[in-house]
């Protein structure tokens, strides 16, 4: 027991003697945390400003030159510059031209502004398109001859953007609503035929109960940064330990020692243990301090369930160091590990629509079990894998790994390592 | 004695290059990890064929008309593909579960549309989807009227039009360039200062510049090799190809590499340990990698953060690839003003920790 604690304390003396890695190793999931509550976390409506540029090439006064063409164009103007004084709006930023520019002009430089990444959608209505409605109204009163187009206008926008996709996708839908409130206002379509579409979120649980409190994107994403904070202090940390030690020779050298095994490994452990409570305080008071994280992780269910999860990543580590002997390989296999088990395990966003070997690794990737079996059991959202698979795939990897470790575990390190 | 000092240099450079290689770790987060993020958003990007997003569909009795209506909606949408649910609940379920992306419900005179609520990534273009779905059913039944429309056209980029995929690959070739530069100093610089190697060179005759020098020019062929590998397997996986000045490139690669390098130098005159500085290095490449636009669009972020990309290397590094690969229009001179920019401030401060750092300390 003595020098279990001794060995607690040493490394856990060289944790805190070290203030420039104890600073990072914490700071790291909280700003992780703050970067992705900032992408991610619900509040990108509110922010989103959308630069449309709209420009007609009719000429001025053209409409009025023609008392029996209606200036459809300035309507569409007006819907959109209606759209932009509405209160509390800030989605989009329209841009016109002035009163006396020059229509092609306006429509180069705006041309030019959404390939340099300015503007979002350049909408541009043709000089034909008021004729082009009037007809299409028309023939819905005199049906004589082929059915004419309807009034065309063209959005053009940047396919590898992913804001100028939605903006044109939402411009589309203005004017598509611009074309049913005609045939309403016209009389030719009763606004009860009409389908009243509604979007809304799916609830997080099939029975909502005492666990449910509304889905949270900040919650969603502190369940998977604790995940990582476990992940990164189970495996990284033994690794890294065990791997330095076993490199120096010192590990072998404790089997000549009065210090028993279990006694070096249940202070490590103990050790690992108190880091992962430190690293996932940090991040919960973060959390609930500044993104209003109010979910309760200190309920036995799920402190037991992160408990687990440490084991798991404790057993991967010794996986990792029975398989790969040399310590830079091994510590650079975990560091590799890192990230992508992370994002396939759908810690940071959800991972759907992958090809056959990807979902693969996705069904055998414990990490996709724990962030779900965590989720769940803070009634942040439902698992989508069983409640049974996700004690029990990890729980496989964790048999695994511990029948690896007493094979092929060495206390001496292989080849030669590379001090570069 | 130039004959010596390129001697020297290329001696150097050959020992540093092939250490580097042998460097698992190192070579790791230089080659792997980006055909690790090429596959990952590659194929999350659609980029193993159009991604196909399933509508589970639930008619209510109340609703007047059969499936086979909104079945021939939404299969004759590009991107969706229907799927009858017996109840509600079981959409819902199928939703929460990600087998299926949305659930409709058709009951009485209204379509209801579920998400789930933690695909941001995917919902806003599921919800034009619907609306588009919506408005597709309201014509076929009441005979609605387009007065008008909108044809969506990409803008062509100097190579055509680009596609999120093909946007993609230079940002994974600047996160090559990243691993490959930021750690130059904050880790190799240091580990030599901290085993004395540094110490011992300093009494030798070698040129503590030429040492640099080659240091900067080993991490140029796995840099090269990374880039070339990525490319390679975008085009045998994704089928990518670009029409790439390869000149340019090459050099374009050297600039980079030199600006990741200077951002490591920078890093090192702060954390002054090896271990200290590998962890701000990665906590400042993590940092780049969501604030540069490379994998998210920056617009997502609070205006303030926005700015943040405007002082992050990694964001020109990924803009001026994209440039060279014919990817995005850019001013010429503004290309020219801002790569070198960036170099002559990256060789500043490597040249300045450089000739303020204590050679001869063993950390």
């Amino acid at each position: 027991m003595k020098a279990s604690l001794k060995i607690f304390k040493q490394n856990l003396r060289q944790y805190f003697r070290d203030r420039s890695n104890l600073f990072w190793s914490l700071m790291f999931p909280v700003i992780l945390l703050i970067i992705l509550v900032l992408i991610f976390g619900g509040q990108q409506d509110e922010r989103i400003t959308m630069q449309i540029s709209l420009v007609s090439l009719e000429e001025e006064g053209e409409s009025d030159s023609r008392e029996d063409i209606f200036a459809w164009s300035e309507e569409v103007e007006e819907i959109f510059l209606s759209i932009q004084a509405e209160e509390d709006q800030q989605w989009l930023n329209l841009h016109l031209p002035q009163e006396n520019e020059d229509r092609e002009e306006f429509y180069e430089q705006e041309m030019k502004l959404l390939a340099e990444g300015e503007r979002h959608v350049v909408l541009v209505i043709p000089g034909e398109f008021n004729e082009q409605v009037m007809n299409k109204i028309a023939y819905q009163y005199h049906e004589t001859g082929e059915a004419p187009p309807a009034g065309r206008m063209t959005a053009y926008y940047r396919p590898e953007n992913q804001l100028s996709t939605i903006a044109a996708d939402i411009t589309e839908g203005i004017i598509s609503e611009i074309s049913r409130r005609f045939n309403i206002f016209s009389g030719m379509t009763a606004q009860e035929e009409l389908l009243e579409v509604s979007h809304q979120e799916i609830e997080a649980f099939a029975e909502p109960g005492e666990r449910q409190t509304g889905f949270s994107m900040t919650d969603y994403l502190v369940a998977g940064i604790i995940v990582m904070t476990v992940f990164s202090s189970g495996m990284e940390i033994l690794v890294a330990k065990i791997s330095l030690r076993r490199d120096k020779g010192i590990l072998r050298r404790y089997q000549a020692t009065p210090v028993k095994i279990s006694q070096f490994f249940s202070g490590l452990f103990l050790y690992i243990g108190v880091i992962t409570v430190l690293q996932i305080a940090v991040v919960y008071g973060v959390s609930r301090i500044f993104f209003d994280f109010t979910v309760n992780i200190f309920q036995p269910s799920a402190l037991a369930f992160i408990g687990y999860a440490l084991l798991v990543f404790l057993a991967l580590g010794f996986l990792v160091l029975s398989l790969v002997d040399n310590g830079q390989a091994a510590r650079g296999l975990v560091q590799g590990l890192f990230y992508p088990l992370l994002f396939l395990g759908g810690a940071f966003f959800t991972v759907t629509g992958l090809p056959g070997f990807l979902q693969l690794i996705v069904r055998l990737n414990p990490v996709t079990y724990l962030i779900n079996g965590l989720r769940d059991t803070l009634g942040i959202f439902s698992s989508p894998t069983p409640a049974y698979q996700n004690l029990l795939v990890p729980g496989i990897w964790l048999l695994l790994a511990l029948v690896v470790t007493f094979m092929k575990f060495s206390w001496s390190a292989g080849r030669k390592n590379n001090g570069n | 004695m130039v004959t010596n000092l390129g001697k020297q240099f290329v001696r150097l450079t050959k020992t540093l290059t092939l250490a580097f290689f042998r460097n698992r770790q190192a070579m790791f987060f230089v080659l792997i990890l980006p055909l690790i993020f090429m596959f990952i958003f590659g194929f999350l990007y659609g980029g193993g064929g159009e991604r196909v997003f399933t509508v589970a569909f639930y008619l209510d009795e109340s609703a007047e008309e059969g499936g086979e209506l909104w079945q021939e909606i939404i299969n004759q949408r590009e991107g969706l593909t229907y799927q009858l649910v017996e109840a509600r609940e079981k959409g819902e379920e199928l939703v929460r579960n990600l087998e299926a992306d949305v659930l409709l419900v058709r009951e009485g005179n209204s379509l209801e549309a579920f998400y789930h609520p933690a695909r941001l990534e995917d919902n806003p273009e599921l919800q034009q989807q619907v609306e588009a779905v919506a408005a597709e059913y309201d014509r076929e039944r009441t005979g609605l009227l387009d007065i008008m429309a909108v044809e969506k056209a990409e803008l062509e980029g100097a190579d055509g039009s680009v596609s999120p995929l093909e946007f993609m690959f230079p940002g994974l070739i600047a996160l090559g360039l990243a691993s490959s530069g930021l750690f130059v100093f904050a880790e190799a610089f240091l580990d030599y200062r901290k085993k004395g190697v540094l110490k011992r060179m300093v009494a030798s005759p070698m040129s503590k510049t030429v040492f640099i020098l080659a240091l900067m020019t080993s991490r140029f062929p796995p840099a090269l090799f990374s880039s070339v590998v990525v490319l390679l397997m975008g085009y045998l996986f994704f089928g990518v190809t670009f029409s790439i000045n390869w000149l340019a490139f090459l050099l374009y690669l050297v600039v980079g590499l030199v600006v990741m390098m200077g951002f490591g130098a920078l890093i090192t005159l702060i954390a002054r340990t090896k271990e200290s500085a590998s962890q701000v290095a990665s906590v400042f490449l993590i940092t780049m990698l969501f604030f540069s636009g490379i994998y998210f669009p920056v617009e997502f972020l609070p205006v303030y953060f926005q700015r943040i990309s405007v002082v992050l290397p990694l964001s020109y590094l990924a803009r001026g690839l994209r440039f060279i690969m014919g990817l995005e229009n850019l001013a010429g001179s503004l290309f020219i003003l801002e790569t070198l920019g960036l170099f002559a401030a990256s060789l500043a401060v490597i040249i300045l920790l450089v000739n303020i750092s204590d050679w001869a300390k063993e950390v």
